[in-house]
């Protein structure tokens, strides 16, 4: 094996040796009881759970074979409030990244909003919303739409002026040019910003789901809390994580199909 | 096609002058700074464009050049003072007034095809006619094979190519050059100026060309215009009477640097 060789498995493994060495560490101490059960389940059993909470009977047990049901809940919740705060924050920002009329208009508020921590909003949307879907939905809506509005506003800001004056010399006329020149060239600003709030909609589906609603990923971790069902919690920690990278992962995927400048910028 | 060629070529060796298709009369513009004090960039600028001309302007940097390109493409409001083209006043920036920028104008999301075929939207040919129309002016730059690349793919000089051929190919009333080759190495340069002879020779736009070189003025243009500063205006119009093909070590062109370069430093 040659140096070019040895580098490349070097760089291939790398990023797999520390989640090995945590899993071994955590094989070891529950092996041999360093952490009490009801602290730290098993990994075997937080196996045999996950197994049995994706594939089992729904007929068995509370939590067997419940996954398919709670995944729906919450990628819909997920889906509907990023769908909302990309259809308010992706043109509001890129307007105000443009027009510094708009930008003069929402910017101060909208900083405002965004020093309150999201949890905060929780209270107020249980009393407009009531426990359950709309509440989540508001929560990850409200959340997800700051990165998106302030990544479309840098990108719409920083596209120069001459790319914008060659569109026009072209013969685009307004509404071309957004579509055919401000948007490709903010694009990579966009991406960010869609990537961003995708990753923070799955964190606030999250809190929304903790106020009781009985379906849903984030519904499952609280239920197996008050149960003391740990493996349980940490079945749903995994799921989330993965899910949530696996959405990154499609947005992405399927912003580089849909634009040109999406596949050919970031 | 080729019949035109040789009346182009001859009538600008003959007396018949071509019709005037730019028209300046007095144009002024100034800005309001951040102070609130009034900054005059240009004052009662007159000149005139004929057809088929190449007209370099020329002078010192922060002169108010390219505040006249960009009046004159329409991207700003004159304060006082017409442009005609063609008689008619400019209304708002199009096809008919083309920039080339210094650098970095193309867009980067498209490849050099796309970039060349973009301003071909408006037009009513087939998606077959504009792809030959597209390729024709790809080899004409010079940049066959390279259809392809995206902009940061390809070099400062190619950049150049790419941004003339996407506004030659809408056959602009005028073209506008702002320092087009500025950025570029010497020898690029050199191989730009060659390629814009050409270009003029099939095509015989009429141009104006800003630039800051005394050299690159007189070798490429028909006349070239002495840019004042404070405020902007035209101390000089100079008329090159020199041949098509033009060396440095000609006399007469060594004479009028040398008459160009006492002028620039009186100012």
């Amino acid at each position: 094996m040659n140096r070019v060789d040895t580098n490349i498995w070097l760089q291939r493994s790398l990023p797999w040796i520390l989640p090995f060495v945590l899993l071994l560490c955590w094989y070891l101490i529950s092996s041999r009881e360093l952490i009490p059960i009801y602290l730290l389940p098993h990994p075997h059993q937080v196996l045999i759970s996950g197994a049995d909470y994706i594939l089992g009977d729904p007929e068995k047990g509370i939590y067997t074979g419940r996954f398919l049901n709670d995944f729906a809940a919450s990628i819909i919740r997920v889906l509907m409030g990023f769908t909302l705060a990309t259809a308010i924050g992706l043109p509001l920002g890129l307007l105000s990244g443009r027009l510094e009329k708009v930008q003069l208009l929402l910017g101060s508020t909208l900083n405002a909003l965004r020093a309150v921590p999201g949890i905060c909003w929780l209270p107020l949307a249980l009393i407009w919303f009531g426990i359950g879907f709309k509440t989540t939905v508001f929560l990850v809506a409200l959340a997800a739409f700051f990165p998106i509005f302030l990544n479309a506003e840098a990108g719409a800001r920083q596209v120069s002026p001459t790319v914008i004056q060659a569109g026009t010399m072209l013969g685009m006329n307004y509404r071309r040019r957004i579509y055919r020149v401000l948007i490709p060239a903010a694009m990579p600003h966009i991406v960010t910003g869609l990537r961003l709030g995708m990753g923070i909609s799955w964190a606030y589906l999250v809190l929304g789901e903790l106020t009781g609603v009985p379906d849903g990923l984030g519904a499952v971790i609280m239920d197996a809390r008050m149960l003391g069902r740990n493996d349980i919690i940490i079945v749903g920690i995994i799921l989330i994580a993965l899910i949530g990278r696996l959405c990154d992962t499609g947005l992405h995927l399927l912003l580089r199909l849909c634009f040109k400048s999406a596949r050919r910028l970031t | 096609m080729s019949r035109q060629h040789l009346q182009i070529i001859h009538s600008r060796q003959g007396t018949a002058p071509e019709p005037v298709i730019l028209e300046v009369n007095r144009l002024t513009k100034g800005y309001i700074s951040a102070d609130s004090e009034q900054t005059i960039a240009l004052k009662d600028l007159t000149f005139n464009i004929r057809q088929k001309e190449m007209v370099c302007l020329l002078g010192r940097s922060g002169c108010g050049k390219t505040t006249l390109l960009k009046l004159l493409a329409g991207f700003l409001k004159p304060s006082a003072g017409d442009i005609l083209l063609n008689g008619e006043p400019l209304s708002h920036p199009g096809p008919a007034c083309c920039m080339v920028f210094q650098e970095d104008a193309l867009f980067p999301w498209l490849t050099v095809k796309e970039n060349i075929a973009f301003g071909l939207i408006n037009n009513p040919m087939s998606r077959q006619q504009k792809q030959q129309k597209v390729d024709q002016f790809i080899e004409l730059v010079g940049l066959s094979g390279f259809g392809s690349y995206l902009p940061r793919e390809i070099s400062g000089g190619m950049k150049q190519r790419v941004a003339l051929a996407r506004v030659l190919i809408l056959q602009p009333r005028i073209l506008l050059m702002d320092e087009p080759f500025a950025a570029l190495d010497a020898q690029t340069r050199e191989q730009m100026q060659k390629l814009l002879q050409e270009l003029r020779r099939q095509f015989a736009p009429t141009i104006l060309f800003v630039t800051h070189d005394v050299n690159e003025a007189l070798l490429l243009g028909d006349r070239v215009l002495l840019f004042d500063k404070n405020p902007g205006r035209i101390s000089h119009d100079i008329k090159v009477a020199l041949p098509q093909t033009r060396a440095v070590e000609h006399d007469t062109f060594l004479r009028l640097r040398t008459r160009i370069n006492e002028l620039l430093k009186d100012e």
